[in-house]
C-alpha cells in the first residue's frame, strides 16, 4: 500500500510541473471512452453480449475489467499461453459473478467491492505449466490490482471439484493474496509454522504429511502467504465433507522408516502382500538407491506388528505436532483478519458460497447424492426455470444482450 | 526552469492527430484491409523460424475474417485427423509497438499450434512448450490491391503471408484444392529426387514429402552440405505457386527467389522474375531405367491405367479364369522387373479364393533405349505350365503385345515417378501405366 501511495504521488507531481510550464498547450481528442451517457460497445461485434455483460456487471459498479480476449502484452512471458475460448469465457464470467462478487456484494459493506475488488481479472485459455518443477500455476494476483485465471478452456460445470480447484478456490486464493496486500495479514501467522515452509519443494511432498505438520493443502507448505490464503481459500471452498477430510488427514502423526536394504524381500516384508500394511502411505526411492517408507504413528508389538486394540489400530502422537489444532488456529486468525479489517463473516461468506454450488433442502441442509458427495447445483434444474441448468440461466444473464444487437 | 523553457512552442506538429489516434487509425485500416473484398485468405503459416520437423514446416489455413470481429478457420491436416474442419473464434488488430493482428480467443485450429500442451505424440513436443507458434502477428506489409498481407509472428519471428481469396472459393475448396496438388507434387509415395536450377547449376532437392525441401549441389555429400528450406503451394493469379518459408539465395552468383509459378505444360516450377532459375522432376526415362536396372519391381494390376485401345486386352485378362484343384484362378497382378542375368521377367499372379496362387515367369530379351525400353522373344520360364498357359489367350495376346518397343514417360508429373507410362513406339493409342512397388 505504501508503495503504490508513493508511485501516484509521484505521478501527480510531474503534472503539476507539465501544466505550469505548458499553460498554452491544446489537448488532442481523447481516445478513450469518456461519456458515460454513450454505449461505445459495437453491436455489430461477435462479443458484444459478452462485452456488455461486463461491463454492467463489473466495470460500472466495481471499476473491474474482465478481459477474455487475451491481451499477450499483459500476461507471463516466460510461459507459452493460448486465449480463452468465447463460450467458456462467458461461463466464466457469470460464475465469477455468482459465486465470488455477488456473494460479497451480499454480505459485506457495499465500500468493499469497490474498493478492494482487482481491477482487473484476465482469463486465459491454456494452464501456466512450469516445467521445471511440474507444476502448474493456477493464477496470480499482481499489486493489489490485477488476477489472472488460467485453465478457462477446461472449465466444465458438470465437475464443480475441478472448479473449485481450478477456479474458485484460485480465486478467493488470489483474492486473498489482494486483501492481504491492502490489509497486511498479522504477523504472527508467519511463526506458526516457522522452519517447515520449503518453497522449493512444496511439490514433491505428500498433502497427508503436509497435513499432520498443520498446512492446509501441499502449496500451503510453500511460504507463510500461500499458507495464508490457502487456508482462507480452503475453508470457503471446500464442502463440509471435505472439510473435514483435511482435519481426519491432519490427525495423524507419520514416521519415516529407512529401508536398509533394497533387497527385494526387504521391501516386501515391509509393504508387499501378506506385510502389516496397517499404517503404509507412501514408499520412496532416495537418489541413492535406498528406499523409505512413509507410514502413520501406530502402537506396535515388538515384532513390529500393529498392537491391536478392541481390534482397531492406535494412532499415536509422536513429534508434538497437532496438526488439526494448528489449522484452526491459522483459520481462526483469518477469521478474526477478515472480520477486524473487512468486517466479513468467513462462516457466513463459506455458507453463502456453498448454498450456491450445493443443493440443499427445503430446511437449507446440504443434500447428499448416491456417491456421498454434494450434489453439484449448477447442473441441475434450476429454481426458477426447471426447463432449464442453473448454469444455463445464468448464461442467458450474457445471452439476453444479444436482443440488443437485433435493434 | 528547464522545463518551462522546453515547452515554449518551438516543436513544430509533425503529425495531425494524436499517437493515440494515429494508433487507432492505423487498427482501423489493417481491419478494413482484412475484410475487404470476400474477408477469405489462404494463411500460409509456420510455428517457428526453424527446421524442426514439425515446428519448423508450414501449415496451410484458409480464413475468412469477418466485419463482426468473427473468423473462421479451415484447415486438413494432422492435427485435424486429415480430414477439413473449421472452427470459429474472435480476432482483432491491436497496436502494440504498430499494427497486430491478433487471434484473441480461442479457435480449435490456429491455436493448436500456441497451445503448451503436448499436441503430437513426439518426444520434440514438450509439455509447456508445444509447437511454440504465435497466435498474434505483426502486420508488416500489405500488397499492391490488398492482394497479400505480410505478417511476422510477434514472439517467434517467422514470417507468415495471407493471400487474398476470391469471394467464389469456399475456404474449403481452397484447402482441398491446394492440399491435392500437395498430394500430387509432394507425394510421399515419390521414389524420385527433384533438381533446382539455376543457369547452370543444378542442386538435388529431397524430402519434399516432408514440406521441408533438402537441397545440396548435386554430386556433393547430402548430409554435409544440405540446407533445408520448407516450403508451401497456393494458388493465386490462376495458377499453382511453390513458396518457400525464406528466400533461397545462390552462393555461386547472388542470385535469389522465394516464390515459382507451376507451368502445367513443361511440368515445372519457374522463377517469374527469372526463367532460369526453376525446380523440375527427373528424366522419366533416365528414372525408369535406373529403377529397374537397380532391381526394382513394377506393377501392373487392375487400377493401373489404360489407354482406350489397351483397356479391352486388360479387360480380357481380368475376365480369364482357369480351373486347378477343382477351384477358379483369376487375374492378380503381373510384375515386370530385371533378373541377375539381364533377362526381362513378366510375373503374372492368378489367384483362388482360398488365398492360393499360380504365377507365371515369362523371360523376354531386352534393351534399354534411348526413349525407354524395347522387349523381345517372350519364353514361358516353366515349361511344366504350357498346359494351363495355353488356355489363357488374353495373357498370351498381352505378351505378346509387350514384344515391341515402349516409351517411357511420367503418369501424372515428373515431381511423382512412383507411375510410369509405357506407350507403344509403334501405336501410340497403345499405353498403360505400371508402378514401381
Amino acid at each position: 500500500m505504501k508503495h503504490i501511495a508513493t508511485i501516484f504521488a509521484t505521478a501527480l507531481a510531474f503534472c503539476s510541473v507539465a501544466f505550469t510550464s505548458c499553460s498554452d498547450e491544446e489537448f488532442t481528442p481523447s481516445i478513450f471512452n469518456t461519456d458515460s451517457k454513450i454505449d461505445y460497445l459495437d453491436k455489430t461485434a461477435a462479443t458484444f453480449p459478452l462485452d456488455t455483460f461486463v461491463k454492467v456487471n463489473f466495470l460500472e459498479p466495481y471499476n473491474m475489467r474482465y478481459i477474455y480476449k487475451m491481451e499477450d502484452i499483459g500476461s507471463d512471458k516466460q510461459k507459452n499461453l493460448v486465449p480463452a475460448e468465447y463460450g467458456k469465457s462467458v461461463k466464466l464470467a457469470v460464475l465469477s459473478k455468482y459465486l465470488w462478487y455477488d456473494v460479497y456484494d451480499k454480505l459485506a459493506d457495499k465500500t468493499f467491492l469497490p474498493e478492494y475488488s482487482p481491477r482487473i481479472i484476465h482469463v486465459i485459455g491454456s494452464p501456466a505449466y512450469n516445467p521445471s518443477t511440474g507444476t502448474e500455476t493456477l493464477g496470480t494476483a499482481e499489486g493489489g490490482l490485477k488476477i489472472t485465471l488460467y485453465n478457462t478452456n477446461r472449465l466444465n460445470e458438470y465437475n464443480i471439484d475441478r472448479l473449485n480447484e481450478l477456479f474458485f478456490h484460485t480465486m478467493h486464493h488470489e483474492f486473498g493474496h489482494i486483501l492481504d496486500q491492502n490489509h497486511q495479514r498479522p504477523t504472527g501467522f508467519n511463526v506458526i509454522s516457522n522452519g517447515l515452509y520449503d518453497p522449493n519443494n512444496w511439490a514433491q511432498a505428500f498433502d497427508s504429511i503436509n497435513a499432520s505438520r498443520g498446512f492446509v493443502t501441499n502449496y500451503a507448505s510453500s511460504q507463510p502467504r500461500e499458507d495464508w490464503v490457502e487456508v482462507m481459500a480452503s475453508y470457503i471452498c471446500d464442502d463440509s465433507i471435505r472439510w473435514a477430510q483435511r482435519l481426519v488427514s491432519a490427525s495423524y502423526d507419520w514416521e519415516e522408516i529407512k529401508v536398509s536394504e533394497t533387497t527385494e524381500d526387504s521391501v516386501k516384508s515391509l509393504i508387499g502382500g501378506g506385510a502389516h500394511r496397517d499404517s503404509v502411505g507412501y514408499f520412496r526411492e532416495l537418489g541413492n538407491g535406498d528406499f523409505v517408507i512413509d507410514r502413520k504413528v501406530i502402537a506396535r508389538n515388538a515384532n513390529g506388528t500393529a498392537a491391536l486394540k478392541d481390534g482397531k489400530i492406535q494412532y499415536l502422537s509422536k513429534d508434538g505436532v497437532d496438526g488439526v489444532a494448528i489449522i484452526n488456529q491459522k483459520l481462526d486468525m483469518v477469521r478474526n483478519w477478515l472480520k477486524s479489517q473487512f468486517k466479513i463473516d468467513i462462516d457466513a461468506l463459506r455458507k453463502e458460497v456453498q448454498t450456491r454450488s450445493y443443493v440443499t433442502d427445503t430446511n437449507g441442509y446440504f443434500v447428499k447424492g448416491s456417491d456421498g458427495k454434494l450434489i453439484n447445483k449448477l447442473v441441475r434444474p434450476s429454481d426458477t426455470e426447471p426447463l432449464k441448468t442453473l448454469m444455463e440461466q445464468l448464461v442467458d444473464q450474457v445471452n439476453k444482450y444479444k436482443a440488443l444487437q437485433a435493434q | 526552469m528547464a522545463l518551462t523553457t522546453s515547452c515554449s512552442n518551438e516543436e513544430a506538429d509533425l503529425f495531425d492527430q494524436s499517437a493515440a489516434e494515429r494508433l487507432n487509425a492505423s487498427s482501423e485500416k489493417y481491419t478494413n484491409v482484412l475484410t475487404s473484398g470476400s474477408g477469405k485468405w489462404a494463411l500460409e503459416y509456420y510455428p517457428m523460424p526453424s527446421t524442426d520437423k514439425i515446428k519448423g514446416k508450414g501449415y496451410l489455413m484458409a480464413v475468412d475474417f469477418k466485419k463482426s470481429h468473427e473468423v473462421t478457420v479451415g484447415m486438413n491436416n494432422l492435427f485435424t485427423g486429415n480430414k477439413y474442419r473449421e472452427a470459429s473464434s474472435i480476432w482483432q488488430v491491436i497496436t502494440d509497438n504498430g499494427p497486430v493482428l491478433s487471434f484473441n480467443t480461442w479457435n480449435d485450429n490456429l491455436h493448436i499450434f500456441s497451445s503448451p500442451e503436448k499436441v503430437l505424440k513426439d518426444d520434440d513436443i514438450k509439455v509447456g512448450e508445444g509447437l511454440e507458434g504465435d497466435y498474434e502477428f505483426v502486420i508488416t506489409e500489405v500488397g499492391e490491391n490488398n492482394s497479400t498481407v505480410t505478417l511476422k509472428g510477434k514472439k517467434r519471428g517467422a514470417y507468415d503471408r495471407l493471400l487474398a481469396l476470391p469471394d467464389t472459393t469456399s475456404l474449403q475448396s481452397y484447402v482441398e484444392m491446394v492440399n491435392a496438388f500437395n498430394e500430387r507434387m509432394a507425394s510421399s509415395t515419390a521414389p524420385n529426387s527433384l533438381y533446382l536450377l539455376n543457369q547452370a547449376d543444378t542442386f538435388q532437392v529431397d524430402s519434399a514429402a516432408t514440406g521441408m525441401f533438402y537441397i545440396f549441389p548435386k554430386g556433393k555429400d547430402a548430409v554435409s552440405t544440405q540446407t533445408l528450406h520448407p516450403f508451401l503451394f497456393s494458388v493465386h493469379e490462376g495458377s499453382y505457386w511453390l513458396r518457400l518459408r525464406d528466400e533461397y539465395k545462390f552462393k555461386a552468383d547472388g542470385k535469389s527467389f522465394q516464390e515459382l509459378r507451376y507451368d502445367p505444360s513443361t511440368d515445372r516450377f519457374v522463377s517469374p522474375t527469372d526463367p532460369g532459375i526453376m525446380l523440375i522432376g527427373p528424366d522419366p526415362v533416365w528414372f525408369f531405367q535406373k529403377q529397374i536396372s537397380s532391381g526394382k519391381r513394377y506393377l501392373l494390376s487392375k487400377s493401373s491405367a489404360f489407354s482406350a485401345s489397351a483397356q479391352p486386352l486388360m479387360d480380357k485378362m481380368v475376365a480369364e479364369r482357369f480351373t486347378a484343384k477343382n477351384t477358379a484362378f483369376t487375374f492378380n497382378s503381373l510384375y515386370l522387373s530385371q533378373d541377375a542375368s539381364g533377362k526381362y521377367l513378366l510375373s503374372v499372379t492368378y489367384r483362388n479364393n482360398r488365398g492360393a496362387s499360380t504365377v507365371f515367369k515369362i523371360e523376354y530379351d531386352g534393351t534399354l533405349t534411348e526413349k525407354g525400353i524395347a522387349l523381345s522373344n517372350p519364353v514361358l520360364s516353366d515349361s511344366a505350365q504350357e498346359p494351363l498357359y495355353s488356355r489363357l489367350t488374353a495373357l498370351q495376346a498381352f505378351v505378346a503385345k509387350l514384344a515391341g518397343e515402349f516409351v517411357a514417360s511420367e503418369s501424372l508429373t515428373r515431381f511423382n515417378l512412383v507411375s510410369i507410362k509405357l506407350t507403344s513406339a509403334t501405336d501410340a493409342d497403345y499405353w498403360f501405366t505400371i508402378s514401381q512397388n
